[in-house]
């Protein structure tokens, strides 16, 4: 095997994360409105949070967010969170999956979504992973994919 | 430890994924897709990348995939339509079915887990395919995700 081969190989074992800048999320912009973008070819995302980076989250506002279409978790669910909080995506939306907000240090995946059977990831093609709010957040969000490609030409970037 | 050592040891810790490149599969007794070779393998993930719609002409395109001859799924057809980007998941556990046309699919599935499999370790042999019922009418990739138990075990496309 040669050298070319044998690093393409290996790139496809390295975690790969994806990081939206912050940014004070507006429902002008997103209901819905894409976070990041899935090109090239599947990848195998393993988690989907989001850090509170500025000030106190309390606008008292929902949250959600889809794959390719598909609902990551069970239903929207207030974002209210302390400043350095993980707002952590259970990634899959059997009843029990919700959004667990406001924990400073918070299970990946989180305890529901394991509860459902869901442990690995989730696969996915290229299309968009979107952001839907139901009012204008007030604190400063950034945003975490973690991932796997499956091909040498899947990559999550940001929208 | 010398670096020819220490380089086998970190390779073993690769996850290795093989892509099978797209194309339409034919109606076709059990055929192999991949083949298992030089020693053990964990097989971690078996799914297919639809790259264009699937049986989406209401062909009823069944599969069945075996591992060195051991049922990857529930043994008998089952439908695998599949819409453009979508993506068909194989449980890799004998009874258990595949889960065809999401667009974001859970790996391993969440009917599979509930069957307590996690993965599936295989020794040389091949990865079969049936089709039956009708050709698909897209293309679609395969994918296999797996670890190397042995510095020699890899596996091939057919």
């Amino acid at each position: 095997m040669g050298l070319g081969t044998t690093v393409k190989r290996i790139s496809l074992d390295v975690m790969e994360v994806a990081i939206r800048p912050g940014e004070i999320y507006l429902s002008a912009d997103y209901a819905p409105g894409n976070l990041f973008t899935i090109v090239g070819g599947p990848v195998w995302i393993k988690g989907l949070f989001a850090h509170v980076t500025v000030a106190l989250e309390n606008s008292g506002f929902t949250g959600a967010i889809t794959v390719c279409g598909v609902a990551m978790q069970t239903g929207a669910v207030v974002l209210n969170s302390s400043l350095n909080d993980i707002i952590m995506w259970p990634l899959e939306a059997t009843a029990g999956s919700v959004i667990i907000p406001n924990v400073a240090a918070n299970p990946m995946p989180t305890l529901g979504a394991v509860v459902n059977n869901f442990i690995g990831g989730q696969l996915a093609g290229p299309g968009n992973i979107a952001l839907t709010i139901n009012g204008n957040l007030v604190s400063t969000l950034v945003f975490y994919v973690v991932y796997y490609r499956m091909d040498p030409n899947s990559e999550i970037v940001v929208a | 430890m010398g670096l020819s050592n220490t380089i086998k040891r970190i390779s073993l810790d690769v996850m290795e994924v093989v892509k099978r490149p797209p194309q339409v599969y034919p109606i076709a007794a059990a055929a192999p897709i991949f083949t298992i070779a030089g020693g053990p393998v964990w097989i971690k993930g078996l799914f297919f990348f639809a790259d264009e719609a699937v049986d989406d002409a209401g062909g009823g395109t069944t599969m069945i995939i075996q591992i060195c001859g051991v049922p990857a799924d529930s043994a008998a057809p089952t439908a695998i339509a599949t819409v453009i980007n979508g993506i068909c998941v194989w449980p890799l556990i004998t009874g258990v079915v595949p889960i065809p046309n999401v667009l974001a699919n859970p790996m391993p599935t969440l009917l599979a887990v509930a069957a307590s499999c996690f993965g599936q370790v295989a020794g040389p042999g091949d990865i079969t395919l049936a089709v039956g019922a009708a050709s698909t009418v897209g293309m679609c990739s395969f994918y296999c995700v797996y670890y190397r138990m042995n510095p020699n075990s890899n596996i091939e496309v057919v």
